[in-house]
């Protein structure tokens, strides 16, 4: 019987025992829907959208009642953040690092093009770039113990969302062009080292500070690392270990003296080459677990790394859920349940945030049947 | 003759690739011929390497960067009556998209070949690529794509393409994470590159 709250079952599920039930991750910034769907969604449901629903990645930060339409069991934090600036041509300016965005197609996007150090030649050019996060900034704390605390009070899964603080290498490519982020390492491995260990230290710096107020009420810490394809990694395992694994161990570590959270890491695509490297860094939870995406199903990842890591979504967003019929939608459902179920290590979500072109009923019919069928015992009988 | 300007280029090495490039033509070594034997060679090996998974994005990008410097000293060499040139073409990103990094590695791809290429950028609606088309005579037009929503863009590209009498015969060649074979036929192309190497197979085929 439903004896657990959300955290309990949580708990459970994370340290690889079976909960009541599978956790239902809606709402986490990368298992929420995309601003150019999110008012179709409402108005298909019924519900009224958020005034200012759009987060900091640029996705949908769901109001309570279409969480609970869909059974969600999570409460998001996000760190603060300094306003931004509007510059010409539609383009904003972050408050906290200065990279630049642009809203394309519903999307906000960060053009290489429009990065701020990618004529950078050397550490003087990098030192020159005039906006750099001040972590003694109140911004990134303001009120946020009290919100964390109540949000801790309901019995949910609250997960941290460390925003431009947990995501040095979102961060790298942003301010430097994604192409130059991968040749720096090789073409100016100096410049690379000061900008890396400059966004690692104040991040780290950030980091202290937000979790001192908030740690304790934290379930989970999201951080992000996207650095692979559809069809394998971007870089070699070895790039992986020399030029980015050592800055995010620092991160992680640091934050493991401020929180008992499990550390969630957000790296889309084919990342299966990776995992080695992302459980070394410390993370317990995968997410989005893109499944369509090579070396990806479902089996052999429970299979090969079920017993060290945790799989936080995983429903596919790229065909399934937009193309299927609501039948094949809940067939999806149940395969994924029953695959990486067993044994706990299972918070459902889709592989990312919903597309626009994701039927409102096969929406309806994911979410239900992960409720549904997401009672254990569910595996096969 | 060639050989240390592959290993340089599929190295990555910008600074060894140019001075080999430089040391070529100081001997009389046909620009073409560096073109063809050099940089495409060197750039098959590389194109090699990823697909069997021994060289990822970084390595791409690098011999990329190595093509652009190189194709920068040779292309003012090469006659211009463009007689012994290769096709002109067009790829770009469909609107809605700005992914770009794809597309540029087939862009360096496509031009270590000895294709003129004109890359249209990203975000680009249907009529820019048409017009590219025309003003180049392309026989053959790239799209690339990342997100599943702008797969239909590329269908507005491909259908605004084929409904237009003058550019009867151009091909299309679609590319990007969320597509395989069976949906670039389902929307109209004539090829689907699966990756750099591979969109540059199918150009050969294609401009024919």
């Amino acid at each position: 019987m439903s004896g657990m709250t959300p955290r309990e079952n949580f708990w459970r599920a994370v340290n690889h025992q079976e909960p009541e039930r599978v956790p239902i991750f809606w709402g986490g910034t990368n298992s929420s829907i995309v601003p150019a769907h999110y008012n179709a969604l409402c108005a298909a449901l019924g519900v009224r959208p958020a005034v200012r629903p759009v987060g900091d990645f640029g996705t949908v930060n769901l109001q309570p009642e279409l969480k609970a339409r869909f059974h969600s069991d999570v409460e998001l934090l996000i760190l603060g953040s300094p306003p931004r600036r509007r510059l010409e041509g539609g383009v904003v300016q972050d408050g906290m690092w200065g990279f630049r965005m642009k809203e394309v197609g519903g999307y906000r996007t960060f053009p290489d093009t429009l990065a701020p150090l990618r004529r950078a030649r050397n550490v003087e050019d990098v030192e020159n770039h005039p906006i750099w996060p001040d972590p003694d900034g109140a911004v990134y704390c303001a009120d946020q113990r009290a919100i964390a605390q109540k949000l801790h009070g309901t019995g949910k899964i609250v997960l941290g969302e460390a925003s431009y603080a947990g995501a040095p290498f979102f961060i790298y490519p942003w301010l430097r062009g994604v192409d130059q982020w991968m040749m720096d390492p090789y073409a100016n491995p100096g410049l690379y080292h000061h900008l890396a260990t400059k966004i690692t230290n104040l991040s780290e710096a950030i980091l202290e500070r937000w979790l001192s107020d908030v740690g304790e009420y934290l379930d989970v810490l999201c951080f992000y690392d996207d650095i692979a394809m559809q069809t394998g990694p971007m870089v070699s395992l070895d790039h992986y270990r020399r030029w980015i694994l050592p800055y995010e161990r620092r991160l992680v570590d640091k934050a493991r003296t401020l929180t008992k959270a499990k550390f969630s890491i957000h790296c889309c695509g084919s990342c299966y080459d990776l995992l080695p490297g992302f459980i070394e860094v410390g993370y317990d939870i995968l997410n989005p677990v893109q499944t369509r995406a090579k070396d990806m199903e479902a089996s052999r990842l429970k299979k090969d790394y079920g017993e060290r890591l945790c799989f936080y979504g995983g429903l596919d967003i790229q065909r399934l859920l937009p193309f299927g019929t609501p039948d094949e939608v809940r067939q999806g459902v149940k395969d994924l349940i029953r695959t990486l179920g067993p044994g706990g290590g299972f918070l459902f979500a889709t592989s990312h945030n919903i597309e626009p072109d994701t039927p409102p009923e096969n929406i309806v019919a994911m979410f239900d049947a992960a409720y549904e069928l997401g009672r254990y015992p569910v595996g096969l009988s | 003759m060639f050989d240390d300007l592959v290993a340089a280029l599929s190295r990555g090495n910008r600074e060894k690739s140019l001075s080999e490039v430089n040391r070529l033509l100081a001997q009389g070594v046909d620009p073409f011929a560096i073109i063809e034997q050099g940089l495409m060679e060197g750039m098959e090996l590389v194109g090699q390497r990823f697909e069997t998974g021994e060289y990822f994005l970084p390595e791409l990008l690098l011999a990329g960067r190595v093509i652009e410097a190189c194709t920068a000293i040779l292309k003012p060499l090469l006659p211009v009556d463009g007689t012994r040139a290769k096709a002109s073409i067009v790829l770009g990103t469909v609107a809605g998209d700005i992914h770009d990094l794809g597309k540029n590695i087939v862009a360096n791809t496509l031009e270590s070949a000895g294709y003129r290429v004109v890359d249209v950028g990203v975000d680009v609606p249907a009529e820019r690529f048409l017009e590219a088309v025309r003003e180049e005579k392309a026989p053959v037009l790239c799209l690339s794509a990342l997100l599943t929503v702008t797969m239909v863009e590329m269908k507005k590209v491909i259908d605004a393409l084929r409904g237009d009498p003058e550019l009867k015969g151009v091909k299309v060649l679609v590319g990007g994470a969320p597509l395989d074979e069976e949906h670039a036929r389902k929307i109209g192309a004539d090829a689907y590159g699966r990756d750099a190497r591979h969109a540059l197979l199918k150009v050969r085929e294609l401009a024919v």
